[in-house]
């Protein structure tokens, strides 16, 4: 009963929606138990009219329910929020639906009535998921501002730079000094903090494949 | 919402699938039909035997007419009334038999006619052939497209039961499986309250008492089920057993037929009338009926037979008893046999002995099996008599 998980930050949050009022009372006090917080919604479009909290979130989503069908609905919903995985019950899956509940990226798909460490190691799981996206996101939009706060000349430098070329052929192709490219060389390492040049193209990189 | 939706849908379809199991007869079964309820007669062998003998008779006379006619007489036309009325005992083999033996009496007619014209005599035997031969051609083409019509709709009739069982079993399931799953989920939550550091008595407290809702809700939908299946409306007059037991068989000739299975009856003559729902009692005869071929399927060809037998019971009622000689039952099920959801069948649903059983307790009756020998089952179904309903 007491297994050791790699417990989730304090103010992580599971979201449940189901139709029915005794589950998610149940929910709530299982999760609740295991110190979680959970926010409960009858229904997607309940869930929908509230503003998601900043912290690592994992849903979890009954399959059949009035108005939108759950899978139809994770669907539609992880393209947009990627960083809330998705763990599915429903009272009667069947093979093809729970083969398109894990192929649009589910956590996990449990039929009721499941065990409750089956539950809970799927939403430490997903919990772990949504905090790793954050994290990641959260690189990604701090890469996005260093590269902003370089000048527009320091951008062209940065992009000569990372394709290998030297100082003196920046220099001659933009007609300046030596001397002024490679200032403007130690400007960009600062700004985008950057140990080496090595990491500056890793950076680089990355920053080119979000803009595509 | 849709367990009730599911319910009146199966209502809807026993009422409806048996009726339309009633209606579904084309001409030939309804005649038949009539013809055996007016027979009402203890044995069934003389009745089918009749027609048969009766078409024998009638080509035999043909053959003498035709025979000691002179040839400008065609009296061999008439063989197309032979080939007709064997559309109503054969199957297309035996029709395309018959006709094959019409054909060589008319040719041996015109052999050994004595007198008369023996040019007009070629032209008359050969339409008379001719019209045996169109008439062969179409009451072939009609018996097939026959046969092929009664099987879908029997099919049909099969699969649509099968669905709704299937809907309504899915819409329990999903309806009993919301409280169980909170059951389950705050019996959980309860043990990891009592067993934190400290314990937290009044979450576990509170998970208890949500367990206690969870179950009852879980027994209202029970009795919300079971209350939806005794609702039913029997439709209850004075009916006679026997007649039922006829207008079942007439309807199961053809599986009977196909199946190579004779069916035998001895039905007693002065059994009590019976206060019940024509259309559920013979749901109840066919299920048994159905079990009773598919039992006999599962074993060898030689003596395939059902017996059916009615009498009147030591307590004024009547009884019913269906035997066969097929597989019999398993001993290790045979407390199950009633249950539902219990099949001995691979593909059966172990609904129909069930739907038995209530059609039967609900007319206050009895039903059982019991070992028939030398092998095979025999199913018995008592009910009372009308005048004991009445007080």
């Amino acid at each position: 009963m007491t297994r050791v998980q790699s417990s989730p930050r304090p103010d992580s949050a599971v979201v449940i929606i189901d139709d029915d009022p005794s589950v998610r009372n149940a929910l709530t006090n299982l999760f609740n138990s295991v110190g979680l917080n959970a926010h409960t919604f009858a229904s997607t479009q309940e869930f929908l009219a509230w503003v998601i909290p900043d912290t690592p979130i994992c849903m979890v989503l009954d399959v059949r329910m009035p108005g939108k069908n759950g899978l139809d609905f994770q669907q539609e919903f992880s393209r947009s929020h990627a960083e809330i995985p998705v763990v599915f019950i429903t009272a009667h899956g069947d093979i093809p639906m729970s083969v398109r509940a894990m192929k649009s990226g589910a956590i996990e798909f449990l039929a009721k009535p499941f065990k409750d460490q089956d539950l809970l190691d799927a939403i430490y799981a997903g919990l772990e998921k949504s905090q790793t996206r954050r994290d990641e996101m959260a690189a990604i939009a701090e890469l996005r501002a260093r590269h902003e706060s370089l000048s527009v000349r320091e951008r062209q430098v940065m992009d000569m730079v990372v394709k290998g070329q030297l100082s003196k052929q920046i220099a001659a192709k933009f007609r300046l000094s030596e001397i002024t490219v490679k200032v403007c060389r130690g400007n960009i390492m600062r700004k985008m903090q950057a140990g080496s040049l090595l990491e500056l193209g890793r950076m680089s990189e990355k920053l080119d494949r979000i803009r595509n | 919402m849709t367990l009730r939706n599911a319910f009146g849908r199966f209502h809807a379809d026993v009422g409806t699938g048996a009726d339309s199991t009633v209606a579904i007869p084309t001409p030939p079964i309804s005649s038949r039909l009539a013809a055996i309820t007016r027979g009402g007669g203890p044995s069934g062998f003389i009745r089918s035997a009749a027609l048969p003998l009766a078409t024998a008779i009638l080509a035999i006379a043909i053959f003498i007419v035709d025979t000691i006619t002179p040839y400008e007489i065609s009296a061999a036309t008439f063989y197309v009334v032979v080939v007709l009325l064997s559309l109503r005992f054969c199957r297309t083999q035996g029709v395309i038999t018959i006709s094959a033996i019409c054909v060589v009496l008319t040719v041996v007619s015109y052999v050994l006619t004595p007198g008369g014209n023996f040019e007009t005599g070629i032209v008359n035997t050969s339409i008379s052939l001719l019209a045996i031969a169109a008439t062969t051609y179409l009451a072939v083409k009609s018996e097939s497209a026959r046969v092929t019509a009664e099987q879908a709709q029997a099919h049909l009739a099969h699969v649509a039961r099968v669905t709704t069982l299937g809907e309504i079993a899915a819409s329990i399931a999903h309806e009993i499986n919301q409280p169980l799953t909170a059951i389950v989920t705050n019996a959980s939550a309860c043990t990891r309250w009592m067993y934190a550091q400290p314990p937290n008595l009044e979450r576990a407290a509170a998970s208890m008492d949500n367990i206690v809702d969870d179950a009852n809700r879980a027994s209202e939908i029970i009795n919300r089920v079971r209350a939806l299946a005794t609702r039913t409306e029997l439709k209850k007059t004075s009916l006679e057993l026997n007649v039922v037991v006829h207008e079942v068989l007439a309807l199961m000739q053809t599986r009977f037929r196909e199946n190579r299975i004779s069916v035998r009856t001895n039905l007693s003559n002065d059994l009590p009338m019976i206060f019940g729902d024509r259309i559920q009692l013979q749901q109840v005869v066919l299920n048994l009926l159905v079990n009773a071929i598919d039992a006999l399927n599962a074993v060898p060809n030689d003596g395939r037979e059902i017996h059916i037998i009615s009498s009147k019971s030591n307590t004024c009622g009547a009884t019913i008893t269906i035997d066969d000689s097929g597989v019999g039952i398993d001993p290790a099920s045979v407390n199950h046999l009633f249950d539902a959801f219990h099949s001995t069948k691979s593909d059966g649903m172990g609904i129909g002995l069930s739907i038995c059983r209530s059609i039967i307790e609900a007319h206050s009756g009895q039903i059982w099996a019991a070992p028939n020998k030398p092998r095979g089952a025999a199913f018995c179904f008592t009910l009372p008599g009308d005048r004991e309903k009445a007080v």
